[in-house]
């Protein structure tokens, strides 16, 4: 498989610090953003250990199965949930600290995402934007439960609760999704900064103009200032540029691909 | 084709390279501390689109907040380039809306001059001490910095002046004024007598940095406008609702949710309570609004028991997948359940009796997902040595947030027969025994 890859964070314009993380592991085909929070700089802490602990864990999933796959990022999660639930309980100032993650995993023909939170995954193929991952918030599960229309959720005062968390208990349950993978295919990870700010034409508008990927991330985290930045901004694009016909291979990184963080 | 605008002035970018610096030469010239003679250049294209890039790696080029590297960054209608604290607004007229042809000077003289740096930012000006988060409001007086006590920011350090600064509020923003020795710095780069703020600027004084805030400026009254420019810079908004969304995110339910009209839902309701039974706390219920509470003697707990034989941080409340678990947290007169000293954890099943050190509270989950046995007084419905691992199915969105139910609790072992079997079965003996006897 050929990828790819660009990735920006940025404050927003109102916000003082970023809580938001990411972190780009290209040649093994990681991706994850997190959006951190709790106050005193610890949203920042919670997210960073997220990312790095949640990579160092997956390491490589080369000869897996789809299952071992899937556990496996399960597993990360919440080994990163552990360290940061009990730094929480250990220093006073990391007290109710947490963070979203989303995580990307690139397998030869696949994409597996491992997600706690209300950051997003989605998927671009001809034209249509699909977003891969469901929200743990108090508000999608109030649209699940039918209690909530999507527009009235889409102003409910509790729009920013998240129902499940890294960091926040002694456990964590991350969904797991897979799904195949399509020359042309875009992939794209965002904290909420970015999909509260864009609506979905919007995205779609920008991975569909010339430039490539890491000029379309620059152009959504400029679009998103522009409409006020009201939060912390993270964008991961990843585009497919061919898919192996065989499923031995592992994801290769083109010289071309960029890499941050 | 792409404007730069800067103090009220409009530099239209053509093709080829347009240099911004100090140097008099350049095509936009930029005066002040820290700008290079050539520092950065904005690349014009054909189509009316432009990139920028620091004219060399020392130059330090801002778009949108964010330090450009070596790789130029394509510019859009509304981003702002900052150099050396000055701040360039990128203007795309045909992006705005307008279809008009225009020179630059004509169209200076067409638009109201447009919000340039910190101008119109007028309300709501406060700073937020970056060190301790204190914040600061700057009222319709001055707000002074320094090391004089008397100061409405005291400052320490050898490198503050006594009055070492001051805020004010002008009619063309926020005016920071300098009056000390050593130097005051916005954005890292030391201002002259006077500078005016803009939203997120982080001020400098001594070794203590200060991030002012203000409300966003309103946009120019429309009845300003010529007729023939009306469709010129629509205000862009963010979406509906993204203000809500993007509100610090929680974790579980603010207290206020409960007395919220909000649809029912399981986090709708009060969760649990504690009644306590003895301590300065007797008689009193101590409400449980978010599924994770610390229980302990420290003023930072969620529930505070100021009693001496509790530990500072004694125990945790916890609700996972509906089922409430306590944790003891290494407390020196321990935690009891049911008179029972708690080892590690246990889940807790309702009207529990609970004892922290010396003080007795009743445990009283208000949430649905506890089955309502409150009456027979079940007691604890086993111990956990570890949560359950809890598996949510692959793509499987219906299934992943509805609660689950919890696994791997034991429930109680009853000892013995029930003394109602017993007391029937000797009956049924005694009635056999009889009818075999007559």
């Amino acid at each position: 498989m050929n990828f790819t890859c660009a990735a920006r964070t940025d404050v927003g314009i109102v916000r003082s610090g970023n809580e938001d993380n990411y972190l780009m592991l290209a040649e093994h085909g990681i991706f994850i953003v997190a959006d951190g929070m709790g106050g005193h700089a610890a949203g920042e802490v919670a997210s960073e250990m997220a990312v790095r602990i949640t990579a160092q864990k997956i390491g490589t999933l080369r000869g897996l199965s789809d299952e071992e796959a899937g556990e496996r990022v399960r597993g990360a999660i919440r080994t990163a949930n552990d360290a940061i639930f009990e730094r929480t309980l250990s220093e006073q100032d990391k007290r109710g600290m947490g963070t979203t993650a989303t995580v990307l995993v690139l397998l030869p023909q696949r994409y597996l995402i491992g997600q706690v939170g209300d950051s997003r995954a989605y998927l671009l193929r001809e034209g249509e934007l699909h977003q891969l991952t469901k929200d743990h918030s108090y508000v999608q599960e109030q649209v699940d439960a039918g209690l909530l229309t999507p527009d009235q959720a889409r102003v409910h005062p509790y729009s920013n609760v998240i129902t499940r968390c890294v960091g926040a208990g002694v456990d964590v349950a991350p969904d797991i999704y897979f799904g195949s993978l399509e020359k042309g295919d875009v992939l794209l990870l965002a904290s909420d900064g970015l999909t509260g700010m864009l609506e979905d034409e919007q995205l779609v508008n920008i991975m569909e103009s010339n430039g490539g990927p890491q000029v379309w991330v620059d152009r959504m985290v400029a679009e998103a200032n522009r409409r006020g930045g009201l939060d912390n901004i993270t964008a991961i694009v990843v585009r497919i540029d061919s898919v192996d016909s065989d499923t031995g291979e592992h994801p290769t990184v083109p010289a071309a691909a960029s890499q941050r963080s | 084709m792409i404007l730069l605008e800067i103090g009220g002035e409009r530099y239209p970018i053509a093709a080829g390279e347009t240099v911004i610096g100090s140097a008099s030469d350049s095509a936009v010239v930029l005066e002040g501390v820290g700008v290079r003679p050539r520092h950065a250049v904005v690349q014009g294209m054909q189509a009316g689109a432009a990139a920028i890039r620091a004219a060399d790696t020392e130059a330090e080029v801002r778009v949108n907040g964010v330090r450009l590297g070596s790789d130029p960054t394509p510019l859009l209608h509304g981003d702002k380039i900052e150099i050396s604290g000055q701040e360039l607004l990128v203007v795309d007229p045909a992006r705005a809306g307008s279809t008009q042809l225009f020179d630059s000077g004509a169209f200076a003289d067409l638009v109201p001059p447009p919000e340039t740096r910190g101008t119109g930012i007028r309300t709501g000006g406060r700073l937020v001490c970056l060190t301790d988060g204190r914040e600061y409001h700057i009222g319709t007086g001055a707000l002074s910095l320094g090391r004089d006590a008397g100061s409405d920011v005291v400052v320490s350090g050898d490198q503050v002046s006594r009055h070492h600064a001051e805020i004010r509020s002008e009619a063309e923003g926020y005016l920071l004024l300098d009056h000390s020795v050593n130097g005051t710095y916005v954005n890292g780069e030391r201002i002259g007598k006077t500078h005016l703020l803009a939203r997120a600027d982080v001020i400098r004084i001594g070794h203590d940095e200060f991030r002012f805030y203000a409300d966003p400026t309103r946009q120019p009254a429309p009845a300003i406008k010529p007729a023939g420019l009306e469709s010129e810079a629509p205000p862009v908004l963010p979406p509906v609702g993204a203000a809500q969304r993007l509100a610090d995110t929680m974790h579980g339910m603010p207290e206020e949710q409960v007395q919220r009209n909000t649809p029912p839902s399981p986090e709708a309701a009060p969760l649990a309570s504690l009644l306590f039974r003895s301590g300065d706390l007797k008689g009193r219920r101590s409400p449980i609004k978010v599924p994770v509470v610390n229980i302990g003697r420290g003023d930072y707990n969620d529930i505070v028991i100021s009693d001496p034989s509790v530990s500072t941080m004694h125990a945790k409340l916890q609700r996972r997948e509906a089922v409430w678990i306590l944790t003891d947290l290494g407390s020196t007169n321990g935690t009891y359940v049911e008179g029972e000293r708690l080892t590690g954890e246990v889940a807790l099943t309702p009207g529990t009796t609970l004892r922290f050190g010396d003080v007795i509270a009743l445990f009283e989950p208000l949430d649905d997902h506890v089955p309502a046995t409150r009456t027979n007084q079940t007691r604890m419905m086993g111990r956990l040595d570890r949560l359950p691992p809890v598996s949510a199915p692959a793509e499987d969105h219906e299934k992943a947030i509805r609660p689950r139910r919890p696994i791997r609790v034991v429930p109680p072992r009853t000892k013995g027969p029930s003394p109602v079997l017993v007391i029937s079965l000797l009956v049924m003996l005694a009635v056999l025994f009889y009818l075999l006897l007559s």
